[in-house]
């Protein structure tokens, strides 16, 4: 799916694969972002909130799909639009792997549908974004 | 207190930074060259770390409990040519939707949508960032 190809709906782009993290992957993340939050970062806090362990950040893995999308597109200045559903909880352990569909195409951008997932579970879901062709 | 629907939190500005774009591209493990040197674009995330920049009461308050707090719903969207390093944009939020939907083991949950617009200095929209938060129902399906 680069601007040489002429997209179709129903392609499919090439599944790619994310991660797993190491805590210094991660605590990056949070500086870059700014996102703090102690269950993201904190395994002693996360497991006294009722948490498995520290979770991922969700925007991490939005930011995942963004660079998928980009990628897929020829650059991240195609991507015009960008939605996404938080569903249950990323790890840092395990690998993300975003895949999306092209839905449709529409007045010269495409729509594509993307999720990502961790151990077949979504961990983002109906995501959506409008590539520019 | 929660902000009602139409409440507008301060503006303020955040300055697009070749180190803080680099920073960020190294943090979601892209090498990008889009993303580096003098005329580095923003990853398109990367608005979400405008909090960084947002002075103390700049932000609506959802009123929520933290300790039911969700993040719901995450969107992007690029009104023109993604911001680069070196711009300087205008950023306020707006609750703009609130709503309650019951609850799967009774009770109510409450939503609440903040929209974040970011501006050029000549007040151009140059994209919007939409967040849905969700209070759990609180356990015990009291509401």
């Amino acid at each position: 799916m680069t601007a040489q190809t002429p997209v179709q709906v129903g392609e499919k782009a090439e599944a790619r694969d994310y991660g797993p993290l190491t805590t210094r992957m991660f605590v990056r993340y949070a500086g870059a972002s700014g996102d703090f939050n102690p269950i993201h970062v904190d395994e002693e806090f996360a497991r006294a909130v009722g948490l498995p362990g520290r979770i991922l950040h969700g925007l991490w893995t939005m930011a995942q799909v963004a660079r998928a999308l980009s990628e897929a597109a020829g650059g991240p200045e195609h991507l015009k639009q960008l939605s996404v559903q938080f569903r249950g909880m990323g790890v840092p352990e395990q690998e993300v792997v975003v895949s999306g569909t092209v839905r449709e195409l529409l007045d010269g951008r495409a729509i594509i549908d993307t999720v990502a997932e961790q151990a077949g579970e979504q961990i983002i879901r109906n995501a959506e974004a409008q590539l520019e062709l | 207190m929660s902000s009602p629907v139409g409440t507008r939190g301060t503006d303020y500005e955040m300055v697009v930074e070749r180190g803080k774009i680099a920073e960020f591209a190294a943090a979601m493990q892209s090498e990008n060259p889009a993303y580096a040197g003098p005329g580095a674009i923003a990853p398109p995330t990367f608005l979400i770390s405008s909090a960084l920049w947002a002075p103390e009461g700049a932000a609506v308050d959802h009123g929520f409990d933290r300790r039911r707090l969700l993040h719901g719903e995450q969107e992007f969207t690029f009104h023109g040519p993604p911001p680069r390093a070196g711009q300087t944009l205008k950023v306020s939020e707006q609750v703009v939707d609130r709503y309650e939907k019951p609850g799967k083991k009774g009770g109510m949950m409450r939503f609440a949508v903040v929209v974040t617009e970011y501006r050029g200095e000549d007040g151009t929209l140059v994209a919007e960032a939409r967040k849905t938060l969700i209070e759990t129902a609180p356990r015990g399906g009291a509401s």
